[in-house]
């Protein structure tokens, strides 16, 4: 059958596959994001000192090590083994690689979950790392030029507004896709006992991840599948 | 203060910068070409559908896009453009960015791009944008393989859990980032509304909802939502901004 023949090409040559392009490229990607700090200290000879490294990088890592390694957990449904490689390579993730996602998804009616949607996770997060590299070249070679002729008010307006409405844009995408209203239920409860949880706003995104997860364990393990009752 | 930017901005920071996009690039297009290879052989997506999810990301991506452009240009006169294009345009995020580089330059005992701020205060900024930001691809090298391996088990044991949770665990976390966005809780008796934040965030919401609606006989409006709804947002913001001034 075809479906079982997609199902072992797959987990026998396009996961692994991926699992290889990923490790090999984020290796890459890891030394060659390093070598400026060794250039700059040991050919230019402006090495700043052992101690100095360590009081820059202790309190960052204490600030931020947690999110380390929650954040690829908690994406990691959404973005699956090669979107997962591709996103953190990239960066932007919450602003523009899961609406990207999300919204190609629902463009082509691919249910979460399925090859279909993996595949047009890819597709859209390899489109939208082209696009946005186009911007970014354009900010380092004319950024104040382009910023000179754009109308203060616009300047004031993307960086104020952008996240707040795509947030809530892409919230109410993934929303759409609950197909029971009890799982939005849930998603209200969660999100509303993260916000009022005594923490900063950097650490409850992790703790949304976290609740989310444990929320949607309990809720696959006490409720059961509609369609199987009937 | 030296000089520093003019080693921030020198050819051999250009080169190291232009390799590590190029890593990038080709990522990207190869894990496009892996997938379209996949699709095509077992006939997964129409080129239709192709054609409609570029489109998509094409137009989902340049909102985002703008607003990176506008946060981060700033950066561009404090570390230079090479160190800009590698820390904003393929690994990091403008805020992390901008936080580790004022670490790097704290450890020091100066203040980012104020008087003091020279070559080896500018050097240790890199180590702390660089080693900070390698966490994140570290804990990815080591996760990745093992998220994959319980997925691919629960695919097979509960597939009912994966769609639950590909739907609330996004749902909760953007409900708390438009939470956050919108207002300033600093505790529960004290928390402060940001109307324009919030009407923003209305705006959008709204827009998507009635763009949902509108996109089941106006197929094409699907591709556009996301742009739509972040055009309604910006535009709700700035109203409510105004008239509150």
């Amino acid at each position: 059958m075809r479906n079982a023949e997609a199902d072992s090409f797959y987990s026998q040559t396009f996961i692994p596959r991926a699992h290889r392009l990923g490790i090999v490229t984020l290796v890459l990607g890891l030394v060659f994001s390093l070598l400026p700090a060794f250039y700059l200290s040991f050919v230019v000879g402006a090495w700043p000192g052992f101690e100095a490294v360590l009081r820059a990088f202790i309190p960052i890592a204490a600030f931020v090590g947690v999110i380390w390694i929650i954040e690829p957990l908690s994406y990691f449904p959404m973005l699956g083994v090669a979107g997962t490689y591709m996103s953190f390579l990239s960066g932007n993730i919450g602003n523009m690689r899961l609406p990207v996602v999300i919204g190609s998804q629902t463009a082509v009616n691919a249910e979460l979950g399925t090859r279909k949607a993996e595949v047009v996770a890819v597709i859209g997060i390899a489109v939208s790392v082209l696009i946005n590299l186009v911007f970014v070249l354009a900010m380092v070679l004319l950024g104040n030029l382009i910023l000179n002729h754009l109308p203060q008010f616009a300047i004031d307006m993307l960086k104020n507004y952008t996240l707040p409405s795509i947030y809530a844009a892409v919230f109410m995408m993934f929303l759409g896709a609950a197909k029971e209203s009890m799982h939005v239920l849930v998603v209200i409860v969660v999100a509303l006992i993260v916000v009022a949880l005594p923490i900063s706003e950097i650490v409850n995104v992790t703790a949304a991840g976290v609740g989310g997860i444990l929320a949607s364990l309990l809720v696959a393990r006490f409720t059961s599948d509609r369609r199987e009752k009937a | 203060m030296d000089d520093y930017l003019s080693v921030a901005n020198s050819t051999a920071m250009w080169v190291l910068a232009l390799v590590l996009v190029s890593i990038v690039v080709v990522q990207a297009l190869m894990y496009l070409r892996h997938a379209l290879a996949f699709s095509d052989k077992f006939g997964l997506l129409t080129p239709e559908e192709k054609a409609r999810v570029y489109k998509t990301a094409t137009i989902t991506s340049i909102g985002p896009a703008v607003a990176v452009f506008i946060v981060s240009v700033s950066l561009v006169a404090l570390i230079g453009a090479p160190m800009t294009l590698m820390r904003i345009g393929v690994i990091g995020s403008a805020v992390f960015e901008l936080y580790a580089s004022a670490q790097g330059a704290t450890a020091l005992g100066v203040e980012l791009g104020k008087e003091g701020y020279g070559l080896q205060a500018f050097t240790n900024s890199v180590w702390a944008m660089t080693l900070g930001g390698s966490g994140w691809i570290i804990a990815t090298l080591i996760l990745t393989k093992r998220l994959g391996n319980a997925q691919a088990k629960m695919r097979t044991s509960s597939p009912r859990t994966l769609i639950i949770m590909g739907v609330i665990t996004p749902a909760v976390i953007f409900l708390v980032l438009s939470i956050n966005a919108a207002f300033n809780i600093r505790s529960l008796g004290n928390i402060e509304v940001e109307a324009d934040k919030l009407a923003a965030a209305l705006g959008a919401a709204l827009s998507m909802l009635l763009f949902r609606h509108l996109g089941k006989t106006q197929p094409w409006l699907k591709e556009w939502s996301l742009g739509f709804g972040l055009l309604i947002g910006l535009a709700a913001g700035q109203l409510t901004h105004t008239m509150m001034a």
